[in-house]
């Protein structure tokens, strides 16, 4: 029997010993939504949607044109409710979504043709600060993933780095890098941006 | 730069990181009512996908491997038949009673038991000598050797086939069946 044991532990199959099984933890409310679309409410998704839409638009603006961005959310939610029975932890649900974003993200890339965002040049008042703020988004965009979804989330989209390691099932202090590392790269390419015309 | 308004908010404003707020807050998600059509509906069934994945591959390799036997068989048996024939003639030993006159001229008959080593023609044989206007014996396992050749490769074809589709729905139910406690992360090879 002990054999047995020793066994299983050296190919890491899970058995049935005492510290195989994890205890199960507390479920969240959005854990509870999860179940309750499980069970057939169909409006508990709609709470969910709610929820984590900002994050999904974070995402995506981060990787894709601004302009697929919201067609691209209703098409992920879409998705997500479909595939809502292969999700095995309920309390994972943002980190799922998350990925799933960000897979929808590159299928975007690799299947669509190169587009030119279309810049309003002319344009004054709120439209000069949209316009500023894609040049920025633009920047943004060519940090590293892990830094520019990040910065998007607590820069657009106005999330608190708890609430970004909590919606995407990062861990906290990977978020507090990514915010700090993202906002010096940041710093400095806007600096560099500003210094160039000058010289 | 204040770390802790930048991580939530808190303590003194970082007025480089408000102004980026205020100006890239225009992006900001404006909310939109998520249109959910009546007849999408959640996709059951996937939870047996990888029980029925693993035994499908069972079954496969179980009939693989009974396809493999039987070829093997055929390939022993038909080559070997007459090496079977031949090994048949069995050499035994049969004690045989020889009745002979004693050497004393007194009539009297002197049994004698001699341990004979017989050997024995098999069965067989009878039957070819019967069927002798046939060809010849060698050319006719040759013919069907080649025969059951041609056979045996057409099978190892197909075992080969089969162990390929075997291999690949292995992998397929490793990918589905991932760890318990790396959801997360192996959400996206599921969803």
């Amino acid at each position: 029997m002990l054999e047995a044991e020793a066994t299983a532990e050296m190919f890491l199959i899970p058995g049935p010993s005492k510290t195989a099984i994890p205890a199960e933890p507390s479920s969240s409310p959005e854990a509870l939504l999860v179940k309750a679309v499980l069970a057939g409410n169909r409006d508990s998704f709609g709470r969910l949607y709610e929820l984590y839409a900002p994050m999904v638009h974070g995402i995506l603006l981060a990787r894709v044109p601004r302009t697929e961005v919201e067609d691209l959310v209703q098409d992920i939610f879409l998705h997500a409710f479909k595939k809502l029975t292969t999700l095995r932890d309920a309390n994972a649900f943002g980190g799922w979504l998350a990925m799933i974003t960000r897979n929808r993200a590159m299928d975007f890339h690799r299947s669509s043709k190169p587009t030119v965002e279309v810049r309003e040049e002319h344009a004054t008042g709120d439209r000069r600060k949209r316009a500023k703020a894609e040049e920025i988004l633009t920047v943004i965009r060519s940090l590293p993933d892990a830094y520019r979804e990040t910065l998007v989330l607590r820069l657009v989209e106005g999330m608190t780095g708890p609430e970004i390691a909590m919606r995407t099932g990062l861990t906290a202090a990977s978020v507090r890098v990514n915010l700090h590392r993202g906002m010096k790269l940041l710093r400095e390419k806007l600096g560099i941006q500003v210094a160039e015309p000058q010289s | 730069m204040n770390n802790d308004y930048l991580w939530d908010r808190t303590g003194e404003p970082d007025a480089e990181v408000q102004e980026l707020e205020d100006v890239l807050g225009t992006l900001r998600y404006q909310p939109q009512p998520l249109v959910l059509p009546d007849n999408v509906r959640l996709v059951t069934g996937r939870k047996w996908y990888p029980i029925i994945a693993i035994a499908a591959t069972i079954a496969l390799v179980v009939l693989a491997l009974g396809v493999w036997l039987r070829v093997q068989q055929r390939e022993k048996a038909a080559p070997g038949q007459i090496a079977n024939k031949n090994s048949q003639t069995q050499e035994h030993q049969t004690i045989v009673t020889i009745e002979e006159p004693s050497p004393k001229r007194d009539n009297s008959i002197q049994k004698k038991e001699v341990v004979v080593n017989q050997v024995s023609q098999p069965r067989n044989r009878v039957t070819v000598a019967r069927h002798s206007n046939r060809p010849s014996h060698s050319n006719t396992a040759r013919e069907f050797t080649a025969a059951n050749r041609a056979e045996a490769e057409a099978a190892k074809e197909q075992l080969m086939l089969a162990l390929r589709v075997v291999s690949a729905k292995l992998n397929f139910a490793q990918r589905k069946t991932v760890p318990g406690n790396n959801n997360v992360r192996y959400q996206h090879k599921v969803g």
